[in-house]
This record gives C-alpha cells, sequence and structure tokens, in this order.
C-alpha cells in the first residue's frame, strides 16, 4: 500500500516511455519485451536514444550494463534481510529490484516493519505499473496527459526524501551524506547517465574508513 | 520482430539482472572485515542522498524549496503520506507562483 504514491509516478513516466518506443519505432512487442524483462525505466529511455537500425548491440547492452550499476549497491545493502535464504528465493526476487521498490524495501525492513517479502510486493506492483503503463502509453499516442501539471514528477523526488528522513539516526548521518551529495552533484554536472548515483553512493560509504567503528 | 532486436533487448535483460543479483554476492566475499561492514552501514544513505541531490538541487527553485518542506514534515511527523502531501501540494502552489 505504502507503494502506491511511487507506482502512480512510475505509471505516469511508463506511459511516456511507451509513447516514446513508437517514436523511436519499436514494434509493439519489442516495448513489451523491453518493459517486462529489463524492467529499468532510465536504461529504456536511453536506450531509446540509441535505437538506429542496424542496432548496435554491444554498445545497446553495455550502456544498459553502466545505467544499471547502481543496483549492485542497492542489492548488496539489501544482503543482511536476506541472510539465510536460498538462492531459488532471492534470485527471482531480486529481479524485481529497482530505485523504488529498493528504497520502499530499504525503508520497511531496517525500521523492522516488514521482511525482505516488501521487495516481492512493492516490486510486483511497480512491474505492473510499468508494463501497464508502456502498453497505455503506446496505445494512448498523443493523449497523454502531462505528469507534470499534477506535481506527479515530483512524487518520486518526495517519497525519497521521506525515506531518507526514516533512515535518521544522528549526527554520524552527516558526513557520509554530505560527501555522497557533493559528489553526486559534481558528478551529475559533468558526467552523463546516471554514474552520479554510484559515485555519491561510494563516496558516502567510504567514510565509513575514517573512525567509524565506535559511532554505529 | 527482428532478430537483433531480440538479441538487444535479451542482452540488456541478462546485463540488468546481473547487476541486481551482483550485490550480496560481492558481499558475501568481504564479510568478517569491519572496515568494509563500516562502509556498507552508511552505503544506503548514501545512495539515497546520491539519487536525491540533482533532483532536489538543480530542477528549479520551486522544487528546492518543496524538498525543504517535504523533509520537514517527514522529521517532524514521521508519517510518509502526509509528507508526501505537503510535497507535492506545495510544489503545485509554488509553481503558481514562481
Amino acid at each position: 500500500m505504502r507503494t502506491l504514491p511511487v507506482a502512480l509516478s512510475v505509471f505516469a513516466y511508463g506511459m511516456v516511455y511507451g509513447l516514446l518506443t513508437r517514436q523511436a519505432g519499436l514494434s509493439m512487442m519489442e516495448s513489451i519485451l523491453s518493459s517486462g524483462l529489463v524492467f529499468a525505466g532510465s536504461a529504456q529511455f536511453v536506450a531509446l536514444d540509441m535505437w538506429t537500425h542496424p542496432l548496435p548491440i554491444t554498445a545497446l547492452i553495455f550502456t544498459t550494463f553502466i545505467v544499471n550499476l547502481r543496483h549492485v549497491l542497492m542489492s548488496a545493502s539489501l544482503a543482511p534481510w536476506m541472510r539465510g535464504l536460498p538462492p531459488r528465493t532471492t534470485l527471482p526476487l531480486l529481479f524485481l529490484l529497482v530505485d523504488e521498490s529498493w528504497a520502499m524495501t530499504y525503508g520497511a525492513v531496517q525500521r523492522d516493519k516488514a521482511d525482505i517479502g516488501f521487495l516481492l510486493g512493492s516490486g510486483l506492483l511497480l512491474w505492473a505499473a510499468w508494463m501497464g503503463a508502456t502498453i497505455t502509453g503506446r496505445l494512448a499516442g498523443a493523449a497523454i496527459p502531462d505528469p507534470e501539471a499534477f506535481g506527479l514528477d515530483f512524487a518520486f523526488t518526495a517519497v525519497f526524501l521521506s525515506l531518507l528522513a526514516g533512515l535518521w539516526k544522528g549526527k554520524g548521518d552527516i558526513p557520509p551524506w554530505l560527501a555522497a551529495a557533493v559528489t553526486a552533484l559534481a558528478v551529475h554536472h559533468f558526467l552523463p547517465g546516471k554514474w552520479y548515483i554510484v559515485a555519491g553512493g561510494l563516496a558516502g560509504s567510504l567514510t565509513g574508513l575514517w573512525g567509524a567503528n565506535a559511532d554505529r | 520482430m527482428q532478430t537483433d532486436s531480440l538479441l538487444a533487448i535479451l542482452g540488456m535483460a541478462a546485463v540488468t539482472y546481473l547487476t541486481r543479483v551482483s550485490g550480496p554476492w560481492l558481499v558475501r566475499l568481504v564479510q568478517g572485515n569491519r572496515r568494509v561492514e563500516a562502509c556498507l552501514s552508511r552505503l544506503p544513505g548514501s545512495i539515497l542522498t546520491a539519487l536525491l541531490a540533482p533532483l532536489v538541487f538543480t530542477v528549479g527553485t520551486a522544487e528546492a524549496i518543496a524538498s525543504g518542506v517535504t523533509l520537514l514534515v517527514s522529521l517532524r511527523f514521521r508519517n510518509m503520506p502526509l509528507a508526501l502531501a505537503a510535497g507535492v501540494g506545495s510544489l503545485v502552489l509554488l509553481r503558481h507562483f514562481i
């Protein structure tokens, strides 16, 4: 239920994606397969930009990998809650890890409000929203309302901010978060794509090397 | 559907899945190292902050102010739906005036 506002926001962007797949020349089947199997919004948007025949297959795959490297960090952070679970549970489960489901799940498990099963529920809801929206957007064509008109584009930001507030434990959080924010802003300014998430996340976490063992 | 599209999509799906499952595997490799664990404990907040920083500071004045409102309401009331409503509501208002 808590994932619902995020799912709405994902739906709005999925419609935009669906619309753009038509302009980029993907068939209905190709759009559906992309959303269903890749299930990674930002990578799919970037791929649309590169979708010219003959397809640069290697470049597409490599770019997707780079854009999604942040998922390595995200799934690593969930590892403590997956200990003791067999791979046949965790491997399918992790397919559902996207920025939004990760943030919601991490917020819930670290306050003991849920177990890792939260990822299943939130992930499936987001997957359904993303798929439904891709198809709707493709069929609807230009009749799509602008997400900005309802402040929907900000829902992502608001949810993430609220989750960040929930992670706040004390002054010890200031150095890593500051390092992460400054690094992310700098990298965001100079490099395209999603490198800023990886760089900022690493920079913040590396502050743990300095005298961190006492204060957690 | 052409073979090259199918190949591209399947390849993209495979590498994406690889990024999603490799985190826990990497963690297992470094288990027991206290420094690494100190770093890992700071990872989630750092990723979230990194993800947020450009969204908060580079989109526009209205977004930055609405972000401040969202954060304050979240910290004060610890209630996500309320914080969401406050954030999105203040943004819609701010966009009217800025």
